[in-house]
């Protein structure tokens, strides 16, 4: 600042290059006419030097000012430009909800998605004739009617919904309509697009869209946080399941029915079904009844497909062998209970025929020979004493009895005394007719390379002696599962039939549960179908019966040979010799007084 | 003196293309958030299309309509046959053996033998396919291949 230049305050005083002032020029005695004219009208003119030292003060002060001005805002501006305050746009971002993960089965299609939808709420405090605004809304709002709109706009609140799932032209109605206080909120409906299929597994979500049941609720935290789920179900196979168990539902005028379809190796599910089902879109308008899980919740005492287990652990436990006989002409009296046949077979039946012909008597010969600490150390292993510990929370305990006695032994072998949900059922016999490990079952799809627990109950030679003799009691003309063949697919199974539990104790003489249980291919065990039918009523066509081999097994059939082309499974010939040799097919069954069996 | 100057100067400088740099973050920024808004808008579409897809192709519609519109069924067992049950296409090293029992082969011949394709009569001409014909057989086209003989009765 000190190089303003030089400044001259109008006397004739000269200043040299130093700025010094030179001291003659302090004391002038007369001044010119142009100053003393001057002087009359303005002050007079300070000490030049004077003048000059207060220049050169304001000069400093002012820049200095200035200066500090101009470094406050270099330096704001700095600042703003290197922090910012613009990180609300971000945040804002980051702020909208994440929509609820999806659900996909094993192909990766849709099973429940959101879907957006505008909520119309109001605020009843800015509403200034509430009269008026429910007039004119009522007639958009089919939800509501006009008393029903003024009760809600006069509530003491700062908020009544007035309708969820708005379409776009209804939204842009109301818009019109200008109302103070009506207002819109974005939001998303849980949405299950495949309608009834899968319901009992997804479950349904409650209108802030927290999981009430199923999968939906047991994998609330996965979804919540945005992640998707992969069941392991196939929906078109669970489609093919549901239609042909409904085909028998309604065929034999039952009340229900259920169907699962494992997958031996993986204990993956790919396919569970409760009939009758409902629209889980549509939750509120089903009834109890359609919202029971039949397949995991419903216990059931399952019948002769129990003899599949029994056989197994008869034969792993060395408790029999394939070439014993048992008498079973007569009934058999245990414990002051009397056990028969729904046929009399008069001759000695080994092994094979217990099963194939389904003797009750034979096989509670051979639980004896078992012992009541064998059957239930083995019953235990194969996960039939407790909860499956499948992903949905609509599972139940099995009902087992208190005490384990020789009549229990004795009837649990044909299926008896203690209750257990499908999905048991399915699980254990996977383990008996298949690799002998029982596999814990999921309805998760399983990542490739991941292995399931698993843990060895029977040797592989018992199971292939098992599923060998499953195939008989399909392929034999004696055999009870004959409805159950579907030829080149090479069904095993089993069928069962039993009388149903009354609530306080006993059984009810005429309602069936039906079912039915297949292992297939036999020669090279890959899925286990389970199917069963609750209360069928025995029918014109199926000459008065309505057991499993009547009921279930048709439905067996139809839907193997149905999904076993999608599942990659080729049609062989039975009789070629390297499919013999992988099975057991040589044993020796019935003879000629035996009469055609059905049960 | 100099050197204050020469600092204020810079600072300005750097202000400036701080300035400059910062305007030109906002500027993308806001972009970005536009285009964020964009694709979210896009997912959403897109996730309602694909919940409508999902309605539309649900397993029980399709096997309803499959039911009711096709002449299609599940395909029976002795329909699959195993990928080494079909013969497959003629080996070059077969060539000689196919010749000498007379089957023509679609191979180029070898120098010092004739070609046989040349010398063969062509008495059989390809047969005349009328229109009705290609119809049924483009509307079988794609089809489980159970219905060629069919077709075309709507």
């Amino acid at each position: 600042m000190s190089a303003a230049p030089p400044i001259n305050f109008g006397n004739t005083d000269t200043i040299d290059n130093s700025g010094q002032v030179p001291a003659a020029s302090a004391a002038p005695t007369r001044l010119p006419f142009a100053t003393r004219l001057r002087n009359l009208v303005l002050p007079p003119r300070p000490d030049p030097a004077r003048s000059r030292r207060i220049a050169e003060v304001r000069l400093v002060v002012s820049s200095v000012v200035v200066l500090a001005v101009f470094v406050t805002i270099a330096s704001r501006v700095v600042f703003l430009a290197s922090t910012g305050d613009d990180r609300d746009n971000r945040a804002n971002a980051a702020n909208v909800a994440v929509d609820r993960g999806q659900i996909l089965d094993r192909n990766g299609r849709l099973l429940a998605t959101n879907l957006p939808i505008t909520v119309l709420h109001a605020d009843p405090t800015e509403i200034m004739d509430s009269r008026a605004a429910a007039r004119r809304l009522a007639p958009l709002l089919p939800r509501h009617d006009e008393g029903d709109l003024v009760r809600l706009l006069t509530k003491n609140t700062r908020y009544v919904e007035l309708d969820r799932k708005l379409t776009p032209a209804r939204h842009a109605e109301i818009l019109n309509l200008g109302i103070p206080g009506i207002q819109f909120r974005k939001s998303t409906l849980r949405t299950y697009p495949s309608g009834k299929l899968a319901a009992h597994i997804l479950g349904h979500v409650d209108p802030d869209n927290l999981g009430l049941a199923g999968v939906e609720k047991s994998l609330e935290a996965t979804l919540a946080s945005g992640d998707n789920v992969v069941l392991s179900l196939d929906a078109g196979i669970q489609a093919i399941v549901a239609r042909e168990i409904n085909q028998q539902i309604q065929q034999f005028e039952a009340i229900g029915g259920a169907g699962i379809m494992l997958d031996i190796e993986s204990g993956e599910v790919l396919a569970m079904v409760s009939l009758p089902d409902f629209n889980p879109n549509y939750f509120g308008q089903s009834i109890d009844d359609a919202r029971f899980n039949r397949a995991t919740l419903g216990l059931y005492e399952m019948g002769s497909t129990f003899k599949i287990l029994n056989t197994a652990i008869a034969l792993e436990s060395g408790a029999t062998s394939t070439d014993r006989r048992y008498k079973v002409s007569k009934p058999l009296r245990v414990g002051g209970h009397s056990i028969n046949d729904f046929h009399v077979y008069n001759w000695p039946l080994n092994v094979t025929e217990i099963l194939v012909l389904s003797s009750n008597i034979g096989s509670a010969q051979m639980a004896a020979e078992i012992g009541a600490e064998t059957q239930r150390a083995y019953l235990d292993r194969l996960g039939l004493f407790a909860r499956m510990p499948i992903e949905i929370p609509e599972a139940a305990n099995p009902l087992i009895p208190a005490r384990w006695r020789q009549t229990e032994t004795a009837t649990v072998s044909y299926g008896h005394g203690m209750s257990v949900s499908p999905l048991h059922l399915a699980s254990a016999v996977a383990a008996a007719s298949g690799t002998g490990l029982w596999v814990e079952p999921t309805i998760i799809r399983r990542a490739p390379g991941v292995t399931p627990m698993k843990s060895r109950v029977f040797s592989e030679s018992t199971a292939r002696t098992v599923r060998s003799m499953m195939r008989l009691a399909v392929s034999h003309p004696k055999g009870t599962g004959k409805n159950a063949e579907a030829t080149g697919y090479m069904v095993g199974g089993k069928t069962g039939t039993s009388e149903k539990v009354k609530p306080g104790g006993g059984y009810h003489k005429s309602l069936n549960i039906a079912s039915f249980v297949a292992t297939f291919p036999v020669h090279d065990p890959r899925y286990v179908l389970v199917v069963m039918v609750d209360e069928p009523k025995g029918q014109k066509h199926s000459h008065g019966y309505s057991t499993g081999g009547w009921v279930a097994a048709p439905a067996v059939s139809r839907i193997i040979k149905h999904t076993a082309p999608m599942l990659g499974i080729h049609p062989v010939d039975e009789n070629s010799p390297e499919i013999r040799q992988k099975l057991r097919l040589d044993y020796e069954i019935g003879n000629e007084e035996a009469t055609r069996a059905s049960f | 003196m100099r050197m204050i100057l020469l600092t204020i100067t810079l600072t300005a400088i750097l202000g400036t293309i701080l300035y400059q740099v910062k305007t030109g973050i906002d500027a993308r920024e806001s972009q970005l958030l536009t285009l964020e808004h964009e694709i979210s808008a896009a997912e959403r579409e897109i996730s309602v299309l694909e919940a409508e897809w999902a309605f539309l192709s649900r397993p029980e519609r399709v096997l309803d309509l499959s039911g009711r519109l096709l002449e299609m069924q599940p395909i029976s067992e002795n329909r699959i046959l195993p990928l080494d049950a079909i013969p497959m296409r003629i080996m070059p090293s077969f060539n000689d053996q196919i010749a000498d029992i007379g089957v023509i082969t679609l191979l180029p011949p070898k120098e010092n033998e004739t070609d046989l394709r040349r010398i063969a009569p062509r008495r059989i001409a390809p047969r005349r396919i009328d229109r009705g014909q290609l119809t049924n057989i483009s509307a079988n086209a794609g089809l489980s291949g159970q219905n060629i003989e069919g077709g075309d009765k709507r």
